[in-house]
Parts: structure tokens; C-alpha cells; sequence
């Protein structure tokens, strides 16, 4: 098959960078980068004829340089790690414009029977399981046909962490992943696996911050896989800058009676799509996503899910808070699947959306596909500005106009920071959160 | 401390309140009585400076200055305090945040030092404690879940502690029993001060037996249509307003 129009400049980019990424002298590795390249070239960058893909445009990565792809930004030093991730007791990974910093990176010894690795070493060192840290998988499982940026991912991939559990093995402290991005143009490819064993427990933070000015491309997946019984809490800061488009997938298999607790804060760039897809695939397993999409400007934030139930007595639970202000956009998209075999599944989904300004725009579209007969459904999606009420009541008692706006914003997304996954991040989060309330008010309206 | 002259209001092109007179000094407590629909709540929104109530006619000038061109936050700076009648649930919002900043918002625009944690939290939870005001009504968020008688008391108990030169109580009685009634009258009572004017807005005459006032007012179709002393709400209560509606259309 020859490959689209749009994908030459992609494969342009992977012949030029194949001899200099990670395990490029392993036939194997060699071997799954170059079929993961055929599968990009065959599914192509997501469009608008895609029906998950109405409401994003990606046409903006045409005007992205992206010949410095997977090759260190230019754009000056990385930006600090934020405080409050600096304070987090955690097993930190930093990455900076895509490689691994060891000098920014902190880990203490692990239980035994916890395996975790920067994937760059890990490919360099002949990947081990190769196949699973760059194979289709569930990753670029999206129900319908295959996935062409999780693929480009995996043709392009430099680095990221693998994390391995073995049947049991709880992990004391959260791992948290930085993403430090500095650049002004180029692309970054993060991937990040995933495998906990039955019983298994972990923490996984996800950090993406750039420099305020900063743009270029990151495409970023993580792939994972719970075992039965296994726990994962996990959560997901996006704050790239100003110019950047990042596109982010994660993807989740949950075995019998396991969970997954995601939740995302996207807080900025020009162009941000956040997917998670998590399958549902033994009995009794459970998951909650939540997200809160906070956008200015003229940025578009867009989440979008997609859950299938596969066995019975599975749980899923979504609440999204989408907040546009000036000339901003969010979207949200969630598909509930439930599959035909799937019965007394129980499946809550709820989006609300603000919009700040009469220039702002909020897309919601839940969307529910149910092939079993005895589930319980539901969604609600609701778009509204503050509630005049509450701004009246705040101002007569002496709070100003933007300050009263500020904590109404806040207070929206409040049962979100109230309810994160990973508890002591929350200090982290609503700092994020609080500075963009403030540099919103900031601008005067 | 307040003087309204011929005020008149109109919510939806609807003429309510039909030109108002009334001089409030500092540290007298009026009330205004009157029948449903008779404006007494367009009154209170009036000088709060609700938006959606267009101000047609009339002035209304509060320690000199002109209420009416004042920003709803700038009135509530310069010590004007409205007890709402229904007050805001306001989910996500903690009571004591929410009050933490009103309260340094009104002490910065009095050029007060702002009051850190600590001694925010002293404050409140000595005013609380005369309202009997729980703490988990402080932490709650701001008024939710609340019953109609801890929202009344915590309007007043924001009262409390926003200090105000001029309050007025909206309905503070309505969906109130005779124990919480005396309670938030106490505490209404507790601010009576002589630098300090109430204007107490009540259907019911029951209210003014704990809070005494030194004029009333009966308000009836947008007018006050008589002035006098506290005995005269005891005789709006044995006659009912009727007969005094009847001798404003005498007029």
C-alpha cells in the first residue's frame, strides 16, 4: 500500500532518524518500528472524515517544522520542574525534550518484584520484551481500525518508563513521569508500558509542562495492562506551551476484578487531545475516569474516552468539567461500549461544560452503544455560564467581579480535586489550576 | 446614614416601586413591612444593586455619597450588607474561604490589613459560636444542604463578622421557628451599635418582638403609605394591611 500524502514528511522523518533511535542495531526492534511505520502509513494522521475526529483538527501540525523530530528542542533551557511535583514523594523520571535527564531524576530502591526502566535503556540494552514495549497491542486498539498516532509512536519512540509488577507487589510511593519541553518546533514521541500482575498496586503520575511560549508536537502514549485483581491510580497533568499540539492516548486493559482510577488536567497548549480507552475485560472489573479541561485564548482542550464493558458485572464511571474562556474550545467525546456478553454492567457518565465568554465554544457528545440487555446507562451533559445567582451573592459581600468569577470557576472543577486518584498530588494540581485561574483574571477580563 | 428620595424601580418594564422616601440615621433600626408584591424585596435588590432591577427615577445617597452609581462590591466595601431572603447554595465553595475573602476584600477597601489564617479563623469561630453555628457549617460549602434556618443564620452570621455600617435583613424571619427565630434575633440585637443602621424588611410582625424598631414603615403597591413608631406594627397586625392599602388609594 502506498502511503497517503499527508504521511510522506512522517516517513521522511523516520528514515531519518531510525539509525539514531533507541535499539537500532536489533533486528527485532528494527523489525517492529518498521511495521509499526507500515501500520501509520496504512491508518494515516486522524482527520476530519474520522468520525472520533469531527471536532479536533490536527491540520495544524502542517505548519509544524517537524524535521527535528524526536531531536532536542532549540528553544532554550527546559523549563523547571513545578515546586509542588519537585515535593511529591515519588519515584521521579524526568525527561527533557524526550530523553531521559538522570541528573533531574530521583528513584529509591523498589520492592522486589518491581521493575521499572527508562524505555530508552531498555531498547538500547535489546528491549527484552521487545514486542510488548512496541507492539500494536491494546494500544492502538480503538475498536474500529487501527490507530495511526499510536502507531507513529511506536515507530518513533525514544523514551518513557516501563513498568513492570509482579502478582502482588504493591509500590510504596507514587512513580511520577516529567515531561520538561523546551522547544519551539520538532516532535517528541513519549511512550510509557505498563504491566501489573494480579494483586499488583501502583501510582503513576504523568507531568507534561512546557515552557509558557513553548510549541512543537508531542504524541504520547501510554499502554497498560492490569492483571486481575491489580489496582492503578493515575493521573495526568497537560500543560504544554502556548503554541505546542499535544496529542496524548492512553490505553488500559483491566482484568477480572481489577481498577483503574484516571484523572487528567489539561491546562493549556494551542492544540491538546487527550484519549483514554480502557477495556473492561474481566468480571467485576471497574473503572473511573475524570478530567478537567481548562482553556483560554484561542486553545482547543478536547477529551475524549472510550470505555467497553466485555464482561459482565463491570463498573465505569466518567465525569468530566470542561471550562472555556475568550475564543476557546473543549470537547468532550465519550463512547461507553457495552458488549453483548457484558450484562449487568453499570455505566455512569457525566460532562459539564462552562463557557467564560460569549467567544467560547463547549462540544459534548456522549454516546452510548449497548449490545446486552440487562446494564444500567446513563449520561448527562450539561453547557452553562456561571450562575448569576452566586456572582450577585459573592459581589454583595464585597468580592469582586473577577475574583467572584475565579472562585465560581474553581468551585467546577472542585469535586475533581477533591476526588483525584493519586491524593497527594492534589497540592500540585490545584496550584496548576489556581495559576490558570489567576492568569485568566490577570488578563482583565 | 441612608437617604432615599422618590426612588422608583421597574423589574421587566414593570413599574414596582413608585417613589420612595425614607431617612435611615445611624444607629436607628426601621423596619418596612408590606404584603407580598407590595416591593419590599425589589427595595432590598434596589439598594444592593442587583442587576435586573432598573433604577427609573429617584436618588438614593448613603454617608454622602451616591448609592446608586456604586458597583454592587463597592457598596458592599463601603459597609452595606444585604441578608438575603433566599441565600445562594453555592457548591465547591467553603464557607470559611468564601468568607476569608469577603472579609479582606470589605478590610482592604477599609485599608485594613488583611487578617492571616489563624486570626480568620479565631474570628469566625468565636462569631460562630454565638450563632451556634456548627463547625461543619463552617467547612461546608456555602449554604449547601443547608436547612432555611442555618442559611438565615449564616447570613447573619456573615453579618457578624463583615461589620457593616448599614444592614438590611431581608425576610430574615420567613422559614424560621420561634427558637431559631430568637437566636437570629439575639444575634441581630448583639450588632445593634450606634455608628451602625438596620433596615429590617418583614412581612410578619412577629420578628419585631425581638427586634425592636424605633420607626416602621408599611409598604404597600410601591409606596410607603404610613410612617410611625413600633406600636404601629402591632396595629398592621390586628387590622392587617388592607386598610392600609385602602388609605393609600385615598390619598
Amino acid at each position: 500500500m502506498s502511503p497517503a500524502p499527508d504521511t510522506d514528511r512522517f516517513a521522511r522523518a523516520f528514515a531519518a532518524a531510525r539509525a539514531d533511535l533507541p535499539g537500532h542495531g536489533n533486528a527485532e526492534i528494527a523489525r517492529l518500528r518498521e511495521a509499526a511505520m507500515a501500520r501509520f502509513a496504512a491508518a494515516g494522521l486522524p482527520g476530519r472524515r474520522d468520525e472520533g475526529w469531527r471536532y479536533t483538527d490536527l491540520r495544524r501540525l502542517d505548519r509544524l517544522d517537524l524535521a527535528g523530530e524526536t531531536v532536542r528542542g532549540d528553544g532554550g533551557a527546559a523549563p523547571a520542574l513545578p515546586g509542588p511535583f519537585a515535593a511529591l514523594d515519588a519515584e521521579r523520571i524526568v525527561f527533557v525534550d524526550g530523553r531521559y535527564d538522570a541528573a533531574r531524576s530521583l528513584c529509591g530502591a523498589l520492592p522486589a518484584g518491581a521493575r521499572l526502566d527508562v524505555l530508552s535503556a531498555r531498547l538500547g540494552n535489546g528491549g527484552g520484551d521487545a514486542a510488548v514495549i512496541l507492539g500494536p497491542g491494546l494500544g492502538e486498539w480503538n475498536g474500529a481500525g487501527q490507530e495511526g498516532l499510536a502507531a507513529l509512536n511506536a515507530a518513533m519512540a525514544r523514551d518513557g518508563v516501563v513498568l513492570e509488577l509482579a502478582d502482588g507487589v504493591r509500590l510504596e510511593r507514587p512513580v511520577l513521569v516529567v515531561h520538561l519541553l523546551s522547544g519551539a518546533a520538532g516532535a517528541l514521541h513519549p511512550r510509557s508500558v505498563l504491566r501489573l500482575g494480579a494483586g499488583a498496586e501502583a501510582e503513576l503520575v504523568e507531568v507534561f509542562v512546557g515552557r509558557p511560549g513553548a510549541g512543537g508536537w508531542t504524541n504520547s502514549v501510554l499502554e497498560g495492562a492490569l492483571g486481575q485483581g491489580g489496582r492503578l491510580r493515575h493521573a495526568v497533568l497537560v500543560r504544554p506551551g502556548a503554541d505546542a499540539v499535544h496529542t496524548g492516548r492512553m490505553t488500559m486493559d483491566v482484568a477480572r476484578d481489577a481498577g483503574c482510577a484516571t484523572q487528567a488536567f489539561t491546562l493549556g497548549g494551542r492544540v491538546v487531545r487527550n484519549e483514554f480507552v480502557v477495556r473492561l475485560s474481566g468480571t467485576g472489573a471497574e473503572c473511573s475516569l475524570s478530567g478537567g479541561a481548562l482553556a483560554h485564548a484561542r486553545r482547543h482542550v478536547d477529551h475524549t474516552t472510550e470505555i467497553t464493558h466485555a464482561a459482565p458485572h463491570t463498573e465505569s464511571e466518567q465525569a468530566f468539567r470542561n471550562v472555556a474562556d475568550d475564543n476557546a474550545r473543549t470537547v468532550f467525546q465519550g463512547r461507553v461500549v457495552v458488549e453483548r456478553d457484558a450484562q449487568k454492567t453499570n455505566a455512569r457518565q457525566s460532562s459539564r461544560s462552562l463557557l467564560l465568554s460569549p467567544g467560547a465554544e463547549a462540544q459534548n457528545k456522549p454516546e452510548l452503544r449497548i449490545f446486552a440487555d440487562d446494564v444500567k446507562c446513563s449520561h448527562g451533559a450539561t453547557v452553562g455560564d456561571l450562575d448569576r445567582d452566586a456572582l450577585f451573592y459573592l459581589r454583595a459581600r464585597g468580592i469582586d467581579e473577577e475574583e467572584a468569577r475565579a472562585l465560581l470557576t474553581r468551585a467546577f472543577v472542585a469535586d475533581l480535586l477533591t476526588s483525584l486518584p493519586v491524593a497527594s498530588l492534589r497540592p500540585a494540581v490545584e496550584e496548576a489550576v489556581d495559576a490558570w485561574l489567576r492568569r485568566n483574571a490577570n488578563r482583565g477580563g | 446614614m441612608l437617604a432615599i428620595r422618590d426612588l422608583r424601580a421597574e423589574v421587566d418594564g414593570k413599574e414596582i416601586l413608585k417613589g420612595i422616601s425614607l431617612d435611615l440615621a445611624a444607629g436607628e433600626v426601621h423596619a418596612v413591612m408590606g404584603p407580598n408584591g407590595s416591593g419590599k424585596s425589589t427595595l432590598s435588590y434596589v439598594l444592593a444593586g442587583r442587576e435586573g432591577y432598573e433604577v427609573t427615577g429617584g436618588s438614593v445617597t448613603y454617608d454622602g455619597r451616591d448609592l446608586l452609581a456604586m458597583e454592587v462590591e463597592e457598596r458592599a466595601a463601603a459597609g452595606v450588607f444585604l441578608a438575603f431572603q433566599y441565600p445562594v447554595e453555592i457548591p465547591g465553595v467553603s464557607n470559611l474561604t468564601f468568607l476569608k475573602t469577603a472579609l479582606n476584600a470589605v478590610r482592604t477597601a477599609r485599608g485594613e490589613a488583611e487578617l492571616d489564617a489563624l486570626d480568620f479563623l479565631k474570628l469566625a469561630r468565636s462569631r460562630a459560636s454565638t450563632l451556634e453555628m456548627s463547625d461543619s457549617l463552617l467547612q461546608r460549602a456555602v449554604n449547601e444542604g443547608f436547612s432555611g434556618g442555618e442559611k438565615k443564620r449564616n447570613e447573619i452570621f456573615q453579618m457578624a463578622m463583615l461589620e457593616p455600617r448599614l444592614a438590611i435583613l431581608d425576610e430574615t424571619d420567613s422559614g424560621l421557628d420561634i427558637d431559631a427565630l430568637k437566636t437570629v434575633a439575639d444575634g441581630v440585637n448583639a450588632l445593634r451599635a450606634p455608628d451602625r443602621a438596620m433596615l429590617v424588611i418583614t412581612h410578619y410582625q412577629r420578628l419585631l418582638d425581638y427586634i425592636v424598631p424605633d420607626r416602621v414603615h408599611v409598604l404597600s403597591d410601591g409606596r410607603i403609605v404610613k410612617s410611625g413608631d413600633a406600636a404601629l406594627a402591632h396595629e398592621l397586625e390586628a387590622q392587617g394591611y388592607a386598610a392600609f392599602a385602602g388609605e393609600a388609594a385615598g390619598v
